[in-house]
């Protein structure tokens, strides 16, 4: 069954997919260099894995702590933003507001996401030190979800607004409360949405500088981009271990986007809930 | 041991105080395993203040700054702990400290970017409202009274309050390719035209390059050229307490003709976008002859991982243009917060005075950071492997100036950045891009509040 | 029914009690995502718009205000970098967002019909957004050197001379663009799958079965139910790529000269940088307000496809 289409649809797809690789072996091979093999211009080097030695067994910041902080944001705020998100998008989506209120919502989550996050951190570092949370994952999670929930309730609210109503309709005449029919209605068929989503609240946290810089103070609630962003000095980057960082950042990011992107294709089969 | 004896349940009590606190040591963050090793062993010696923590970023000096704070832990048995921060987080940490109750560090460490903002705004205490017999061993360089503060001229004066105190000298240097310059027989430039001349010689891109400026940002080197021609951004009248704009000077219009020239003559093509991580691999990839740049760069030349050029390089004093030769300091500067309770703020200051002392400052320098000891440069002029830089550091002291230290140095800083830089892509003629900054300049002191000179 | 936790409550009281929420669960729903707004925005927006008018100075520790009224806005006008970093960021914003859109749906499309290998593609072109921002700027910039990167490595190898990359002015500009699309084209293509993997099946089926081709399916079944989506997507990306800030500072920190300065680079130096509060409040502000012009359109968008359905 491979027609010429076949062909020329990942002919275009493997190149764009070696297009977006490209630099990231290049990092990879970046990490195995010797400063000066990177910045020598030529072709041959002698592999090290010095850099990766640096990111775990140097008196600095290891690289396990600032993993294991990241995952632990992460998973926090995703779970925080898609619960709260997708709850107000589902109600402001679906049910009967005035204009004004709605409007206003949906204006003030597009306001604040349009303030460049920078003045948000004076703010919220005395909110932290207010609440006792400074330097702790609890105050990270805490930036990180009103960073995100505007975006993830535009984008649930968008996704929701595709589900069909008449689904819902025959799911309240089939006697089920709201909250039913939310979750076992509406939540399956946005799956692929809610997918995106989730991957997208999740990376967002787990490449954010700013705040995870600001509000943390210690290897206690450090995450990888601060840790990174130690290799880039006052007068010197350290390229390799840049590299090794970025690179090792990758993976356990990489792997709960592996297996979210299986949510993301299609899910049910509507027909058989039709009528 | 069985016996049931006084002396040995003492010494029970203190083993197991000993292992206790280990445990506990063993889980701080941020606490290198040799400090907590150290204060282990030496718990014997009763601690003589608080323990303190000290706010500092993760950078090349660093592990020198470890070795000291180990050393003093061994002396005193004094606690430190380190909280090691990117550079890029150094000034919210330190402002954020200065603002509550109780500051979380002890001792900033203060950028010479940004530490007038908290000398101006009495956020870190002056040393002599801690210990009022304070005395700074004269040995110690002020790299042109960075320690100093004047509250009613609101600038850094040699007769001014001391704030903070030196612990990185970094300032910037000259350095050559001895090898190059010995196989040629050139002597080593002391004035920017023999460093044109040598420039000559060696330029022959792209394998080399006869000499290179900093452009991204480009004030920090381009203040010394300014300097080697008796003018400055910005200068103050001590006596009649009146601050003038410097660029609008000729020399300034001659300083900038020749860093343009040897920027973009006898530079890399890429002249508009070298910082100073570029720089340094340029030197150290062995295509660049001469180099004008931070002096603390000297120990990367000399590590087999970083450069080829290894045992090649030279270092001498910045050359000079026709009033003399002058290196700019970027120094790092150690503050004690204004909101910390007493006992703290003694501690923090015996870490002080002990790191300054001569002995610490040796072990501090021979461990690869920057000492501010006179007396430790010409010591190690002499040493095997730092001899080279060591030396060049020590001779440069007389000459050392300093950048504008006003609190809103980074807003002139940035329009001296903007305007030099169009100026290196010819957006603007050197003549234009000098007055706009003038301009600009004079606008901003004259919005701060300061005695200002019209502009010409 | 209701989940037995409530231990003193009698059936009839449970049973109010959940007849009560189902009622009421639009107001129940929405409440979380106030109560979040209403701690951690309400304080923040209020404070910028107070620092707009004001002068900020950090004295003995303490923050000092002085009421300044519209001093910051005549500060606005004489600034000289100000139109460069608009003009930069408006360029910047629109060419990102076109060219990530068009790619973004291209690959969304071909990936969703792709049986095979289908799962390799979907989680490659995820990478780029996962890499921090510090790491990819550094990275693309050691790519771009002149003198030892290997872009122009290679294309010496090929016997051609490279560009100047971030050294050239009016190529500064260009080179953060090509690293933005490499970076958030995945942003897009991600929702954008998610979109056409939510498409009906069978309303494709059935206009295949009545003969219609593929790019008929396309353009009158799949665009006009996607056209909602894209719309949100690209509203969402336009904000963030006014924000774009990491990887500009890395990579050109806004040279050479201005050629490659945007707002929100220049926001950093004078808000957090000079710690001219009061100005960079204003200037947050007022960044704020042009994006809601192109919100204020993509609404309109929405408002006319809508119509058209």
């Amino acid at each position: 069954m491979k027609k010429p289409g076949t062909w020329l649809l990942h002919g275009v797809l493997m190149l764009f997919a070696l297009i977006i690789l490209a630099p990231v072996v290049y990092t990879f091979l970046t990490s195995l260099k010797l400063f000066r093999d990177i910045i020598s211009g030529s072709w041959a080097f002698d592999p090290t894995w010095r850099n990766y030695e640096q990111l775990f067994m140097s008196n600095r910041n290891s690289f396990v702590d600032l993993t294991r902080n990241s995952l632990v944001v992460g998973g926090l705020t995703l779970a925080v933003v898609i619960a709260v998100a997708a709850l107000g998008a589902y109600s402001l989506s679906r049910f009967k507001w005035r204009r004004a209120i709605s409007g206003l919502v949906m204006a003030w989550l597009l306001f604040v996401n349009m303030l460049p996050p920078i003045i948000f951190v004076g703010p919220f570092y005395l909110i932290a030190r207010t609440l006792d949370i400074y330097d702790t994952p609890l105050a990270i999670v805490m930036a990180h979800s009103i960073l995100n929930l505007p975006l993830a309730f535009w984008m649930l609210h968008s996704f929701f607004a595709d589900v069909p109503v008449e689904l819902e309709e025959a799911a309240a005449i089939d006697g089920c409360s709201r909250l039913q029919t939310f979750l076992r209605i509406v939540l399956p068929i946005a799956r692929p949405g809610i997918a995106a989503t989730a991957v997208l609240v999740f990376v967002f946290s787990w490449k954010e500088f700013l705040f995870a810089l600001t509000l943390s103070s210690t290897p206690a609630a450090m995450t990888i981009p601060v840790g990174i962003a130690g290799f880039a000095q006052e007068y010197n980057i350290r390229y390799g271990e840049m590299a090794a960082a970025a690179f090792f950042a990758t993976i356990p990011a990489l792997i709960l986007v592996f297996i979210a992107q299986k949510h993301i294709v299609k899910g049910m089969t509507l027909g058989a809930l039709k009528g | 041991m069985s016996r049931s004896n006084p002396k040995l349940t003492r010494r029970h009590l203190l083993k197991g105080a000993a292992a206790a606190t280990g445990a506990l040591l063993a889980s701080a963050p941020g606490v290198s395993f040799a400090q907590k090793a150290s204060t282990i062993n030496f718990l014997r010696h009763r601690a003589q203040v608080e323990p303190i923590t000290i706010l500092i970023n993760d950078s090349p000096w660093f592990p020198g700054f470890e070795v000291l704070v180990n050393n003093y832990v061994d002396a005193t048995g004094n606690d430190v702990n380190l909280n090691v921060t990117p550079f890029a987080g150094m000034l919210e940490k330190s402002r954020n400290a200065v603002q509550g109750n109780e500051s979380e560090f002890d001792i900033l460490n203060l950028n010479e970017q940004w530490y007038m903002q908290f000398y101006a705004g009495g956020l870190v205490k002056p040393i002599k409202e801690i210990k009022p017999d304070f005395e700074l061993d004269p040995n110690v360089i002020e790299y042109d009274s960075s320690t100093r503060w004047d509250p009613n001229v609101r600038y850094s004066t040699p007769d001014g309050e001391i704030y903070g105190l030196p612990i990185n000298g970094n300032i910037q240097l000259f350095f050559y390719r001895r090898d190059l310059f010995e196989a040629e027989g050139v002597a080593v430039p002391t004035t920017w035209d023999e460093v044109e001349a040598a420039a000559q010689v060696f330029h022959d891109p792209p394998q080399m390059h006869g000499f290179t400026i900093r452009s991204k940002p480009p004030n920090w080197e381009y203040q010394a050229y300014l300097e080697s021609y008796g003018t400055s951004v910005i200068r103050l009248d001590v006596e009649t307490g009146e601050w003038s704009v410097g660029l609008t000077a000729p020399e300034a219009l001659e300083a900038t003709n020749v860093w343009l020239n040897l920027g973009r003559n006898y530079g890399p093509a890429n002249y508009a976008d070298m910082g100073q991580a570029e720089n340094l691999a340029l030197m150290a990839s062995g295509r660049l002859a001469m180099a004008h740049m931070v002096g603390a760069a000297a120990p990367n030349f000399d590590n087999e991982d970083q450069s080829v050029v290894v045992g090649n390089v030279g270092a001498d004093v910045v050359p000079g243009g026709p009033a003399g030769r002058a290196t700019m300091s970027g120094i790092w500067v150690m503050g004690i917060p204004h909101n910390l309770p007493e006992a703290r703020q003694v501690a923090a200051l015996t870490f002080l005075e002990w790191a300054l002392s001569k002995e610490a400052q040796l072990d501090y320098a021979l461990a690869g950071a920057i000492p501010v000891r006179q007396d430790v440069y010409e010591e190690l002029a002499g040493d095997e492997k730092l001899g080279w830089w060591m030396k060049a550091m020590g001779d440069s002291t007389p000459y050392i100036k300093a950048q504008p230290r006003l609190a809103e140095t980074p807003q002139i800083v940035e329009v001296v950045d903007r305007r030099m830089s169009q100026a290196i892509i010819d957006e603007l003629s050197p003549e234009e891009a000098l007055q706009e900054a003038a301009e600009e300049i004079q606008a901003i002191l004259e919005g701060g509040g300061y005695n200002v000179t019209p502009l010409e | 029914m209701m989940a037995t936790s409530a231990v003193d409550m009698t059936r009839q009281q449970r049973w109010r009690l959940s007849t009560f929420l189902d009622a009421n669960f639009q107001y129940w729903a929405l409440a979380p995502i106030l109560i979040f707004l209403a701690v951690l925005t309400l304080y923040p927006v209020g404070q910028l718009l107070r620092m707009s008018v004001s002068d900020l100075a950090f004295v003995k520790g303490k923050l000092e205000w002085t009421y300044v009224g519209l001093d910051h806005f005549q500060t606005l006008r004489n600034d000289p970098v100000v139109p460069d970093a608009l003009k930069n960021t408006l360029l910047f914003v629109v060419v990102v967002v076109c060219v990530e859109a068009v790619l973004g749906l291209l690959l969304a499309i071909l990936v969703s019909r792709a049986r095979r290998f289908a799962w390799f593609y979907r989680s490659v072109y995820m990478i780029p957004l996962l890499i921090p921002p510090i790491a990819i700027g550094t990275i693309w910039r050691l790519m771009y050197d002149y003198n030892y990167g290997i872009i122009n490595q290679i294309l010496f190898e090929l016997g051609l001379t490279g560009p100047l990359w971030t050294a050239n002015p009016d190529l500064a500009l260009v080179s953060v663009m090509i690293v933005d699309v490499w970076h958030w084209t995945s942003f897009l293509f991600l929702i954008m799958l998610a979109g056409v993997e939510s498409l009906p099946y069978e309303l494709s089926e059935a206009a295949r079965v009545d003969g219609a081709n593929e790019v008929q399916v396309y353009r009158h079944i799949f665009f006009p139910l996607l056209r909602p989506t894209i719309i949100v997507a690209l509203m969402l990306r336009t904000i963030l790529a006014f924000k774009v800030f990491d990887q500009i500072f890395l990579l050109t920190g806004g040279g050479p000269g201005t050629s490659s300065e945007v707002i929100s680079l220049y926001i950093y130096k004078v808000y957090f940088v000079q710690t001219r509060l009061g100005y960079g409040a204003l200037l947050a502000l007022l960044t704020a307000v042009i994006m809601s012009v192109f919100v204020v359109f993509y609404q309109w968008l929405n408002n006319y496809v809508n119509r058209q359905r």
